[in-house]
């Protein structure tokens, strides 16, 4: 049947992805330490139908060629790891990161995952988890007679255990970097997984070696631009419509055909 | 029957390329960096034969010769994200095909960097610099400066101790024709086979980073094209039917 419908069909297909790569987005406008998404296109092989520079006869070339596009694709999608609004929370067990790096947890198959998401708990028997019932890496147990919590821009984590006599250092968080963000791939949760192409974690202290400081009392918002998805999806449907018109013109022209011969 | 159908047919056969063309400029009205092609021509080519010289049909030519890879300016999006580029002009970025690994070149500015430190186009191109893919330290903070350098930050240092760690190849294409790949890379038109450079014309090179070029297809032009392309192909088909409605009053007549 007619090649350009088969063009348009995959515009259509990619359009439809974008759709629900933008949809995400918005469905996770107040997911905290969520990171947007982003579709990336892709134009597919050209045919080639006359070759620039092939003979047209013995002496002579065709000055031009023709090659015909087949269409369009969605490569896959790239995480954008960029830093969410602070909220302040005024909860103790809430941290944010101000910069790069991920909290490492353990899984319940004893993997290791990474987050964005410092929403922390307490676990019954005193450690601190995510709001998933996961534990941090390294563990952090908080005495159960502490007072207060407090946890520095570096990371320590000091309770005061006995009204007046000084606060008392229980703990470390560490934040693990990666050389390539978007290589992480999410596990969902506001979890992310290593792969071959986001490079192993690089373990360090908050505030020191590019690791972003920590921020107590804070949570970091989700990444999403509402205006700017907006206007993505805007311009996804619009380009749906664009596509599906051109296949009903193809299709129109069969009609046609078919009517009047 | 009359020969004038063929002639007919041959302009439904020649438009039919025109809009898989079109249909694929409309297809990708969101791929980053991508670049219209132009109208295909068409030669008028003398059917010799008996009778009078009445018979000429559109032979495909190929495309217009300046408009193979329409390089016009596409939607300026600003996405703040560092390894984003924008192509400034008629400048082109030299990339190694992940098809064939020969030279070629793009609009695409959505880069990254892949775990062995190589950058990337979003499309899994390798960007070049002058002498080869450019490789940049890893986990280091990567930021491009207008004229194509590359700069590398180690992390944690204090802010603006920047390394340049190696240029963007870029070149101007005002000057230069540009043709199409069959991976939708460009190539400087007039080479033969792939992997040819050209010489950067007079206007300076530049990128612009933190945005995005989007697709400069225009779909209000695209889709009133469309819509010739319909009515052009009706046109021909109604006279096909004319021509299948003379045929039959002949043998009526005859018969």
């Amino acid at each position: 049947m007619d090649a350009s419908m088969w063009v348009a069909k995959t515009g259509l297909t990619a359009q439809s992805t974008r759709l629900s790569v933008i949809s995400n987005n918005l469905a996770n406008v107040s997911t905290v330490g969520f990171k947007k998404d982003r579709a990336i296109f892709e134009d597919l092989i050209y045919q080639n139908i006359t070759q620039p520079g092939g003979q047209t006869d013995a002496t002579s070339e065709a000055p031009t060629g023709l090659m015909l596009g087949t269409g369009t694709r969605v490569v896959g999608t790239e995480k954008l790891h960029m830093q969410g609004s602070m909220m302040s929370t005024e909860n103790a067990l809430d941290v944010a990161i101000a910069g790069d790096g991920y909290f490492a947890i353990e899984q319940g198959d004893g993997s290791t995952a990474y987050t964005r998401d410092g929403s922390f708990k307490l676990s019954a028997d005193g450690q601190m988890v995510t709001s998933g019932g996961q534990v941090l890496i390294p563990a952090i147990l908080i005495p159960a007679d502490a007072s207060s919590v407090t946890i520095g821009r570096d990371g320590t984590v000091t309770a005061e255990l006995q009204p007046g006599a000084g606060a008392v250092q229980v703990g470390q968080l560490e934040a693990s970097r990666f050389v390539n963000n978007s290589g992480l791939q999410p596990i969902g949760r506001n979890l992310y997984k290593t792969t071959t192409a986001s490079g192993e974690a690089v373990v360090g202290i908050p505030g020191e070696a590019g690791v972003g400081s920590l921020m107590q009392g804070t949570l970091e918002a989700s990444n999403v631009n509402v205006v700017e998805e907006m206007v993505n999806m805007i311009e996804a449907q619009r380009a749906y419509e664009i596509n599906s018109k051109a296949i009903s013109a193809a299709d129109g022209m069969l009609r046609f055909l078919n009517n009047n011969l | 029957m009359d020969r004038l159908a063929y002639t007919a047919l041959s302009a439904t056969i020649s438009s039919a390329k025109q809009r898989v063309q079109l249909a694929n400029n409309l297809a990708n009205l969101n791929t980053i960096g991508f670049k219209m092609t132009g109208d295909i021509q068409h030669t008028a080519d003398k059917i010799d034969g008996l009778g009078f010289a009445t018979r000429y049909q559109p032979i495909v030519a190929g495309q217009e010769k300046t408009s193979a890879v329409d390089l016009s300016a596409g939607a300026y999006m600003s996405t703040g994200n560092d390894m984003d580029i924008t192509m400034t002009g008629a400048t082109v970025l030299g990339v190694q095909s992940k098809v064939d690994q020969t030279l070629g070149f793009t609009r695409r500015g959505d880069l990254h960097v892949s775990a062995a430190g190589l950058l990337e186009t979003g499309d899994g191109h390798l960007v070049m610099g002058e002498s080869g893919p450019v490789t940049v330290p890893l986990g280091q903070l990567i930021t491009f400066g207008k004229d194509g350098s590359i700069y590398a930050q180690e992390p944690g240092s204090q802010a603006g101790v920047q390394t340049k760690v190696g240029e963007l190849l870029l070149r101007d294409a005002s000057q230069t024709v540009l043709n199409r790949r069959e991976d939708g890379l460009f190539k400087p038109a007039g080479t033969v086979g792939n992997g040819a450079d050209f010489a950067s014309g007079p206007v300076p090179t530049g990128i612009q980073p933190g945005s995005l070029e989007g697709s400069n297809v225009n779909p209000i032009v695209s889709l009133v094209k469309m819509m010739d392309f319909s009515r052009s192909f009706e046109m021909q088909i109604k006279m096909i039917s004319e021509i299948n409605n003379l045929d039959e009053k002949g043998s009526e007549l005859i018969a």
